[in-house]
C-alpha cells in the first residue's frame, strides 16, 4: 500500500476531485442501502449489508488516505451553503482514525453476524434479521454522521439517529429483561439528547451560528455565561448517552442482553459516539481556560468508573455481564484524558512540537477498546452458543472447546489490562507517561488499580475456562444434569429462523453429541464424560473474526506512535493550538513519514478477511512505546 | 405602551399562567389518563404561544404533531399498560428523598437556564438577513421552507432517515410470530356511530386541508411535514373508526411509501452534484418545481410513516387481546 | 417584562417541571409524557430564541425556527419508540416501569418449554435467574412466586406505580 502511496500521487491526486463526493458517501451509502434492505425486505436485507461492507470500509480507507495525502482536513459545506447558514462536514486525523475503526468494527461484527441472523428457507421474512441487517446500516450512517458533523443540530440529529438504532438491537430477542433494559436505555438517551438539544439552542441563542469552528473563533478566549451553561447542559446530557457513572445504570444490562454481535457494536462504537461529542465540546469548542477548570471533575467521575466498574466486574456470575461492567470501566479512562491533556504543566512544555502523550494514550484507548471489547463480546456469543450458557464458573473446558475464541478472549484481555504487547498498553502507558509528567500521580494511582482490577476479572475468566475441567469432573454430577436437561430447552431456540448458516440445524437437535461429531467444526469427537459437552456446533470462520478482531488490538500496540501524528491533523481548537504550536510540521510529517508508520492502517484492514500477517516494518513495541515521539 | 400592547402582554400572560399550571398538573395528578388529556390541551395551548412567538409553521406542527399524534400515541399505550395500583401511595412515601432531591435538582435547573435565557446577549445573533439575502437564489417565499429544503436541507433529509429507522426500529418490537398481523392497536371494538361517521365525513376534508397546507408550503406557513402528518391524523381516524383494515409490516406497499420520500430526496440530492455542483444544490431555474416534487414524495412518506406508527403492533399470538 | 422574556421564563420552568417529571415519574408512561413536556419547554427556549432574532422582515428567525420544526418530528419518533417499547413489555411480563421488578425465576419443573423462546439463539443474561426459568419468566407471568420471598416484593411486581 504504502509503495502504491507514493508511485501513484497522480492516482491519489486525482482522488482528491472526489474528496467532496467521498465525505457525503461516507453518509449517503449506508442510508441508501439501509432505504433498500428495508423495502426489499427479507435475504435481500442481509445481502444488502453484507455488499455495503466492503464498500463502506473502502470508503473509509479511501477518505483516510486522501487526507493523509493532503496532510489538511477534509472540509465539505452541503449544498455549497456556508456555515452559518448551512452545514459543514469535515474530517480531520482523528475522525479519520474513527471512520476506518467503524468501518473495521462493523465489517467484523456484519461477517460473524451472518450466522445468526439468516433468514430461514422457509420464511419470505422474518423479524429479527431485518431488523439486524437494517438498524446496523442505519446505525453506520448515525456513526459516520456523528464523527464528520460540525454542526451542532446536525450532530444532534445524527446522535437521535444512533439512538434510534441502538435501542431496538438491545431487545432484538423480545424477552422482557431486555425489553425493561433498552426502555431504560431509551429513557437515559432521550433525557441526553433534550439536554444537549437545549444546550445547542442556547449556543445559538448567544453566538447565531452551530458550526463548532465557528463558534469557538467567536468565543476566543472568554464565553458567555450562556455558552457555559450551554456546553454543561450538553456534556451532562451526553454523559448520560456515555454511560459515565453516575449515568450508567442502563448500560450492563442493555449490553448484556442483547445478542453478541449487537452487543459488540452497542459496546466498541455507540458509546464512543457520545463521548467524541464531549471530547469536541470541551477540546474543540471551548476554550481552554475552562476546560482546564472542569477537567478534573470529569476525569474523577472517569476515575470513580474505573473503580467501580472494575468491582462490579469481579462481582458478576455471568460472562456477558462481566463484559459489560468492563465497559464501564474502560469508558472511565476516557476521561481520564482531560486533566492530562490540558494540564498547565503540559503546555509550556509541549513547546518543542511533540504529539501530547494523553492525547494519543486516549486515542488509542478508545480504538483499542473498540476492537478489544467487540472480540469480547462476539467470543462471548460463541461461548453461549458452545456451551449454551455464560456462567463463569461453568466454564471448564472451553479451551478444548473453542480454543481460538479463548486465546482472542485472552489477547482482548490483555489489551484491555494494559499488558504488553497491545494497544491497551501502549495506551494505558501514554496515560501514564502523561500523568508522571504533569505531577498529577493521583490519575497514575487510578489507572494502576484499574488495570488490577481488569486483571482481577478477566484472570478469573480465564482460570474458569482453562482449569475449570478438573472441577467439572467432580461436578459432573450436577452439571451433566444440568446440562442435558437444558437441551430440550435449548433445541427450539435452534429455531430455522436464526439457526447457524453454515449448519442449519434441525429445529429439535436430538443430541449434543451427534451435532458436535459434524466434521469441519470445533472441538468435535473428543467429549468425554463428565467433561462440559458442545451443545451446538460453532463455525471456525465465526472464531477467526473474533480473533481477528483482538489480533487487531494488539496490533495496535506494535505501531510506532509516530504515525499516530495522523491524529494532529487539522486540530483546531484553542487547546490543540496551544499543545501543538507548529501547526506546518504536522502536516509534512503526515506526508513524509516513513513507510512502516503509513502501513499498519491498509494492512490491518487487509488482514480482517485474511489471516492476520505479521505487520511489515513493524517497530519494536516497547522500546518504540517508551521512547519520545522525534 | 398602548393599550393593544398592554392586552397582548396580558393575553400572553395568561396564557403562560395557564400551560405552567396545566403542566404542573400533568406531572402530579394521580390519573394517568387524565395526564395525557391534559398533555393534549396543553399542547394546543402552547400552540398559540408559537403563535404569539411570530412562529406560525411551528404551531401548526406543534398543534398536529406535539398535541395530537403524541396524544394519541400515548392513549393507545395507556389502555394497554396495567393500571396503576395503590402501589404508588406506599412507595411514594419511601422514595421522598429522591422526589425531593430530583425537584432540587429541575429548581435550580429552571432558575439557572431562566437566568441564561433572560440574558441572552444583546443585541441578539440572527440568520434572518442573511436568509433574506439568499432566499431569492431558493425561488421559495417561506423562509422557513428555504432553511428546511435548502439552507439545512441535509437535516430534513436525516430527519425523514430518523422516521425510517423510527419506523424500523418500531416494527422491531413485534411479538415473535406475529410479523405477518395486521397493527392491532387503534381499531376500535365497537365504534360510536358518531366516530364512525366522522371517519366517514371527515378525510376528503382533512385531504384537501392537507393538500392546501402542502401547496402554499413555499409561500406561507406550512408544508409537508404540518401536511404529512394531517394525512396520518385522518388516517388513524378511519382505522379507529374501523373503516379501514390496517397494514401489516410484512406488507410491501408501506415500506415503499416510506422510503420513496428520503429516496427521491437523496436522488436529487446527488444529482445535484452534477447538475449544480453540490450534494442538495439545486440547479438553477428548476429550484421550484424541484422542491415542490421532493416536498410531495416527502409529504406521502412522513403520513406513511406517522400513520403505520399510530396504527401500532399486532397483539402477540396467544395473547387475551388476540382471542378477543 | 415582554413577552419574549415571559415566554423565555415559561420554557425554562416547562423545563423543570419536565425534568422533574422525568426522574421522579412512578410509571414510564409518567416518564414519557414528563419528556415531551422538557421537550416543548426546549422547543420554547428555541423559539424564544428566534423570536429574539427577528428581523429583515421576518416575525423571527427562521433558522431556529426551522430547527424546532425538525426537532418536533424527531421527539415524535422518540415517543413512538418509547411507546412501543413500554407496551411490550407490559404485554410480556405485565409490569409498567423501567424499575419495577419482573417476576424472579419461577420454580418449574424441568421439562420442554410450551413456546419456542423468541429472539436469538442466546438466551437474556439476567443477574440472579437461573438459567432454566429465564425465559419463563417473559412467558409465564401469573406462577405463583417462590415462598422465600420477602412479601413486599411480591406487590411490586405487576403493577404499574
Amino acid at each position: 500500500m504504502t509503495p502504491l502511496l507514493i508511485e501513484n500521487g497522480d492516482l491519489l491526486a486525482g482522488l482528491g476531485v472526489w474528496s467532496d463526493e467521498l465525505l457525503v458517501s461516507l453518509l449517503v451509502l449506508p442510508v441508501l442501502a439501509m432505504l433498500l434492505g428495508f423495502v426489499l425486505g427479507g435475504r435481500a436485507a442481509e445481502r444488502i449489508t453484507l455488499l455495503t461492507l466492503p464498500l463502506g470500509l473502502a470508503l473509509a480507507i479511501a477518505v483516510a488516505v486522501l487526507m493523509l495525502h493532503q496532510g489538511t482536513p477534509l472540509s465539505y459545506d452541503i449544498g455549497g451553503w456556508e456555515p452559518p447558514l448551512g452545514v459543514a462536514l469535515r474530517v480531520d486525523g482523528l475522525s479519520a482514525l474513527l471512520l476506518l475503526t467503524t468501518a473495521l468494527v462493523i465489517t467484523g461484527v456484519g461477517l460473524y453476524a451472518c450466522a445468526d441472523f439468516a433468514t430461514s428457507a422457509d420464511v419470505k421474512e422474518a423479524r429479527a434479521p431485518l431488523a439486524f441487517w437494517t438498524l446496523l446500516l442505519g446505525l453506520w450512517a448515525a456513526l459516520n454522521a456523528v464523527f464528520i458533523g460540525q454542526d451542532l443540530f446536525n450532530l444532534y440529529v445524527a446522535i437521535e439517529l444512533l439512538t434510534f438504532t441502538a435501542v431496538p438491537l438491545v431487545c432484538l430477542k423480545g424477552s422482557a429483561e431486555t425489553l425493561q433494559a433498552a426502555l431504560r436505555y431509551l429513557l437515559f438517551a432521550l433525557l441526553g439528547s433534550v439536554l444537549y438539544l437545549l444546550g445547542a439552542a442556547l449556543l445559538y441563542g448567544a453566538y447565531g451560528t452551530l458550526d463548532i469552528g465557528q463558534l469557538a473563533a467567536a468565543m476566543g478566549s472568554s464565553a458567555e455565561p450562556a455558552a457555559i451553561a450551554a456546553v454543561v447542559l450538553m456534556t451532562a446530557g451526553l454523559l448520560a448517552k456515555t454511560a459515565l457513572v453516575p449515568l450508567h445504570l442502563w448500560l450492563p444490562p442493555a449490553h448484556a442482553g442483547a445478542p453478541a454481535a449487537a452487543s459488540a457494536v452497542l459496546s466498541a462504537l455507540v458509546v464512543k459516539g457520545s463521548f467524541y461529542l464531549v471530547f469536541r465540546l470541551w477540546i474543540d469548542l471551548m476554550p481552554l481556560a475552562y476546560t482546564q477548570q472542569i477537567a478534573q471533575g470529569l476525569a474523577t467521575l472517569g476515575a470513580v468508573a474505573i473503580l467501580l466498574g472494575g468491582i462490579m466486574a469481579i462481582r458478576q456470575a455471568r460472562l456477558k455481564m462481566l463484559i459489560a461492567y468492563s465497559t464501564l470501566a474502560q469508558l472511565g479512562y476516557l476521561f481520564l484524558i482531560f486533566p492530562l491533556l490540558v494540564s498547565p504543566v503540559m503546555v509550556p512544555a509541549l513547546a518543542d512540537g511533540s504529539t501530547p502523550a494523553a492525547w494519543t494514550g486516549g486515542i488509542l484507548q478508545l480504538v483499542s477498546h473498540a476492537f478489544a471489547k467487540a472480540s469480547m463480546f462476539m467470543g462471548a456469543g460463541l461461548i453461549m452458543i458452545a456451551l449454551g450458557h455464560d456462567r463463569i464458573a461453568d466454564l471448564g473446558g472451553l479451551g478444548r472447546l473453542l480454543p481460538i475464541t479463548l486465546v482472542a478472549f485472552a489477547l482482548s484481555g490483555l489489551s484491555l489490562m494494559g499488558l504488553p504487547p497491545s494497544g491497551g498498553f501502549a495506551a494505558k502507558w501514554l496515560l501514564l507517561r502523561a500523568a508522571i509528567e504533569t505531577g498529577q500521580w493521583w490519575w497514575m494511582l487510578v489507572i494502576l488499580l484499574g488495570g488490577v482490577l481488569t486483571g482481577v476479572y478477566l484472570y478469573r475468566v480465564l482460570v474458569s475456562a482453562s482449569f475449570g475441567g478438573a472441577g467439572a469432573v467432580v461436578e459432573a454430577g450436577p452439571t451433566s444434569d444440568r446440562q442435558s436437561a437444558s437441551v430440550p430447552e435449548l433445541a427450539p431456540e435452534a429455531l430455522p429462523e436464526l439457526a447457524s448458516a453454515p449448519s442449519p440445524e434441525p429445529a429439535s437437535a436430538p443430541s449434543p453429541r451427534s451435532s458436535s461429531e459434524r466434521p469441519g467444526q470445533t472441538g468435535q469427537a473428543q467429549s468425554v464424560q463428565g467433561q462440559p459437552r458442545l451443545q451446538r456446533p460453532v463455525a471456525r470462520s465465526r472464531e477467526l473474526i473474533v480473533l481477528t478482531l483482538a489480533l487487531i488490538a494488539i496490533a495496535l500496540g506494535m505501531v510506532p506512535l509516530t504515525s499516530f501524528e495522523i491524529l494532529q491533523i487539522g486540530r483546531g481548537g484553542e487547546a490543540m493550538a496551544m499543545l501543538e504550536p507548529l501547526a506546518e510540521p504536522v502536516g509534512l510529517s503526515a506526508v513524509e513519514l516513513p513507510p512502516s508508520g503509513l502501513t499498519p492502517v491498509p494492512s490491518v484492514a487487509g488482514s480482517l478477511v485474511a489471516e492476520m500477517e505479521p505487520l511489515p516494518g513493524v517497530a519494536g513495541s516497547l522500546p518504540s512505546a517508551a521512547e519520545p515521539l522525534p | 405602551m398602548n393599550a393593544v400592547a398592554i392586552l397582548g402582554l396580558l393575553t400572553d400572560l395568561v396564557l403562560a399562567v395557564s400551560v405552567l399550571m396545566l403542566s404542573i398538573w400533568i406531572v402530579l395528578t394521580p390519573d394517568r389518563l387524565r395526564a395525557v388529556v391534559g398533555f393534549l390541551a396543553n399542547g394546543i395551548l402552547i400552540a398559540l404561544v408559537w403563535m404569539r412567538l411570530g412562529a406560525p409553521d411551528v404551531a401548526l406542527t406543534e398543534a398536529i404533531i406535539g398535541g395530537g399524534l403524541v396524544t394519541l400515541l400515548l392513549l393507545g399505550a395507556s389502555a394497554r399498560v396495567p393500571p396503576e395500583s395503590a402501589r404508588n401511595a406506599f412507595a411514594d412515601r419511601d422514595r421522598w428523598p429522591l422526589h425531593l432531591l430530583a425537584a432540587l435538582l429541575a429548581a435550580v435547573v429552571a432558575v439557572g437556564l431562566a437566568l441564561v435565557v433572560l440574558n441572552l446577549p444583546e443585541p441578539a445573533p440572527s440568520l434572518a438577513s442573511a436568509v433574506a439575502t439568499e432566499l431569492p437564489a431558493t425561488a421559495v417565499d417561506n423562509p422557513v421552507t428555504a432553511v428546511l429544503m435548502a439552507f439545512r436541507a441535509v437535516d430534513t433529509l436525516f430527519e425523514t432517515v430518523v422516521l425510517v429507522v423510527a419506523l424500523i426500529a418500531f416494527w422491531s418490537l413485534i411479538p415473535e410470530g406475529a410479523w405477518f398481523q395486521r397493527a392491532g392497536w387503534l381499531p376500535l371494538r365497537e365504534p360510536a356511530p358518531a366516530l364512525v361517521l366522522l371517519g366517514r365525513v371527515l378525510p376528503p376534508f382533512g385531504i384537501l386541508t392537507a393538500v392546501h397546507l402542502f401547496w402554499i408550503g413555499t409561500t406561507l406557513p406550512g408544508g409537508k411535514f404540518q401536511a404529512g402528518a394531517l394525512l396520518a391524523a385522518i388516517w388513524a381516524l378511519v382505522l379507529i373508526a374501523g373503516l379501514s383494515q390496517p397494514m401489516a409490516a410484512a406488507q410491501r406497499l408501506p415500506r415503499l411509501l416510506v422510503v420513496m420520500g428520503p429516496t427521491v430526496f437523496f436522488a436529487v440530492g446527488l444529482a445535484g452534484f452534477w447538475l449544480a455542483g453540490d450534494f442538495l444544490a439545486y440547479p438553477s431555474g428548476l429550484e421550484k418545481p424541484l422542491i415542490l416534487i421532493i416536498e410531495a414524495v416527502l409529504m406521502l412518506s412522513v403520513a406513511a410513516a406517522l400513520g403505520l406508527i399510530l396504527a401500532g403492533l399486532p397483539p402477540a399470538p396467544g395473547s387475551l387481546e388476540q382471542r378477543r | 417584562m415582554t413577552a419574549v422574556d415571559l415566554f423565555g421564563l415559561l420554557g425554562s420552568l416547562l423545563v423543570g417541571i419536565g425534568l422533574y417529571g422525568l426522574i421522579t415519574g412512578a410509571c414510564a408512561l409518567r416518564k414519557i409524557v414528563a419528556f415531551n413536556l422538557l421537550g416543548a419547554g426546549v422547543f420554547l427556549v428555541f423559539g424564544v430564541i428566534a423570536r429574539r432574532g427577528a428581523g429583515a422582515g421576518f416575525p423571527g428567525d427562521p433558522v431556529p425556527q426551522a430547527l424546532v420544526i425538525t426537532g418536533l418530528v424527531v421527539a415524535f419518533a422518540a415517543t413512538a419508540l418509547a411507546v412501543g417499547l413500554l407496551v411490550r413489555l407490559a404485554e410480556s411480563a405485565g409490569v409498567g416501569d423501567v424499575d419495577d421488578q419482573l417476576l424472579p425465576a419461577p420454580k418449574i419443573t424441568l421439562g420442554p418449554m410450551p413456546e419456542p423462546p423468541s429472539g436469538t439463539e442466546e438466551r437474556p443474561a439476567s443477574p440472579g435467574a437461573v438459567a432454566l426459568g429465564e425465559h419463563a419468566q417473559s412467558r409465564v407471568v401469573a406462577v405463583v412466586p417462590p415462598a422465600d420471598r420477602d412479601p413486599d416484593d411480591q406487590t411490586i411486581a405487576g403493577s404499574c406505580a
